[in-house]
């Protein structure tokens, strides 16, 4: 009874496009977006197309001699990566499936996922930064270069923080952010000639790498969805370019190259 | 037998790793009660990779990286049900630990250094500076096919589609 109103392709259409843009923003692979999607679809039952871009979705629904019910696109600027998003899609998605919820519950329950908030700022920057700290120790560093790289990743990813505010475009972010972690690693050097800092300005700047794009590129080369796989991949590799653009300013500056 | 006092660094290792896993997994926004798994996923991973690193044992940086997201990847489906999260949730800040940033680093500052005016050493250069780039490149693709491989091949979805082709094809019921 509750899958009332699923049956308006109005309805179910604008809610599908959201849930899509909402993934696709999220970080989710193609052929999540597609699956997430599929269970909205089979409670409306109709016959639905979707078409996954880099930077859109577009839903189609048909009824059954093929005539267009809804045809829509959602798109978005950047692609990011929000966990908790997908994870709370996941499950909406079943419960859609499942017949538990109503479209204007579905809305609302998608306006809560979306607005919920981050981890607060700064223990994101404390943990993000222990684990720059762990990269140097996992790579052979020592105590000192360990305690450098946690300085380098917290001043880094305080940059990063801000530019994403002022919404910078995310190549550059990427860019600065690296220049701002390595050149903490370079003063200090600069400062205490004698240390040895060559594993913490390695791994300064790996909270800059593109985890999610790289792996997601991967997979979905290995589900058909070659252009966005290698959108995703030509991206992730922009990231690192950014990155070792950054570092190599830095390396510049003191003069080490 | 490996020596067993041996294992306390990598016991130390893994630990690390499963901290830069949880950093990781606060980075992405991931829900609070994958949290602890994200943590348990990078110490795995750091638990298989260096263990097999062991001089015992001696395998390479890139099978024991590709072993350890494999490793992942296949625990990534039962705490996807345990903990009621979408397996990639807790297994892509896991294997984040695995990435080669030194050797990344490495093939960077090479290859800067070949753009500079070389002299006899440019080919001692030219060697290194590919072979860091060649570890990198295999980690990298090793970490992703790794963890992508397990939930391709057991996925509950693909296991339906194969017995649905069978029945069809061969007509078993």
């Amino acid at each position: 009874m509750e899958n009332k109103g699923w049956d308006d392709p109005l309805i179910l259409g604008t809610i599908a496009i959201e849930v899509g843009r909402s993934l696709l923003q999220s970080g989710a692979s193609s052929e999540r977006i597609r699956t997430s999607l599929d269970r909205f679809f089979k409670a409306g039952g109709f016959d639905a197309h979707i078409e996954i871009n880099p930077l859109s979705v577009s839903v189609n629904l048909n009824d059954a001699n093929g005539h267009v019910l809804y045809n829509g696109t959602g798109s978005i600027a950047v692609q990011g990566v929000n966990f908790k998003v997908l994870t709370g899609i996941s499950q909406l998605s079943w419960e859609v499936h499942d017949n538990k919820v109503g479209p204007a519950k579905a809305r609302e329950k998608l306006k809560e996922i979306v607005g919920e908030p981050h981890y607060n700022r700064w223990l994101n920057l404390l943990f993000v930064s222990l684990a720059g700290a762990a990269f140097c120790f996992t790579f052979g560093g020592n105590a000192i270069e360990m305690a450098v790289g946690f300085l380098a990743t917290f001043l880094g990813l305080f940059c990063k923080q801000q530019m994403l505010k002022k919404h910078f475009n995310t190549y550059i972010i990427t860019f600065i952010s690296a220049a701002c972690a390595g050149f903490v690693v370079g003063s200090v050097h600069f400062l205490v000639p004698e240390v040895v800092l060559e594993h913490a300005f390695a791994t300064c700047v790996l909270f800059l790498i593109p985890g999610v794009p790289l792996i997601n590129a991967v997979t979905d080369i290995l589900e058909g969805y070659t252009i966005n796989g290698v959108a995703r991949g030509v991206g992730a590799l922009v990231h690192a370019l950014a990155i070792a653009f950054g570092l190599i300013v830095v390396l510049k500056i003191f003069g080490y190259v | 037998m490996f020596d067993l006092s041996a294992l306390l660094p990598v016991l130390f290792k893994a630990f690390w790793c499963g901290l830069a896993a949880l950093g990781f997994g606060m980075l992405f926004n991931s829900p609070k009660r994958a949290l602890v798994f994200i943590f348990g996923g990078g110490f795995l991973v750091g638990l298989v990779k260096f263990i097999l690193m062991l001089p015992s044992i001696g395998a390479g940086i890139i099978s024991a990286s590709f072993i350890a997201a494999v490793a992942v990847g296949l625990a990534s489906i039962p705490i996807a049900h345990a903990s009621q999260v979408p397996p990639v949730i807790f297994s892509i800040p896991s294997v984040i630990p695995l990435v080669p940033g030194v050797f990344a680093y490495r093939t960077m500052m090479g290859l800067m250094r070949m753009a500079l005016p070389n002299g006899n050493e440019a080919s001692e250069k030219l060697a290194s500076t590919f072979q860091n780039g060649a570890i990198t490149l295999f980690v990298i693709m090793g970490i992703a096919l790794g963890v992508a491989l397990p939930m391709h091949i057991l996925r509950k979805k693909t296991v339906k589609g194969m017995a649905s082709f069978r029945n069809r094809k061969f007509k078993l019921q």
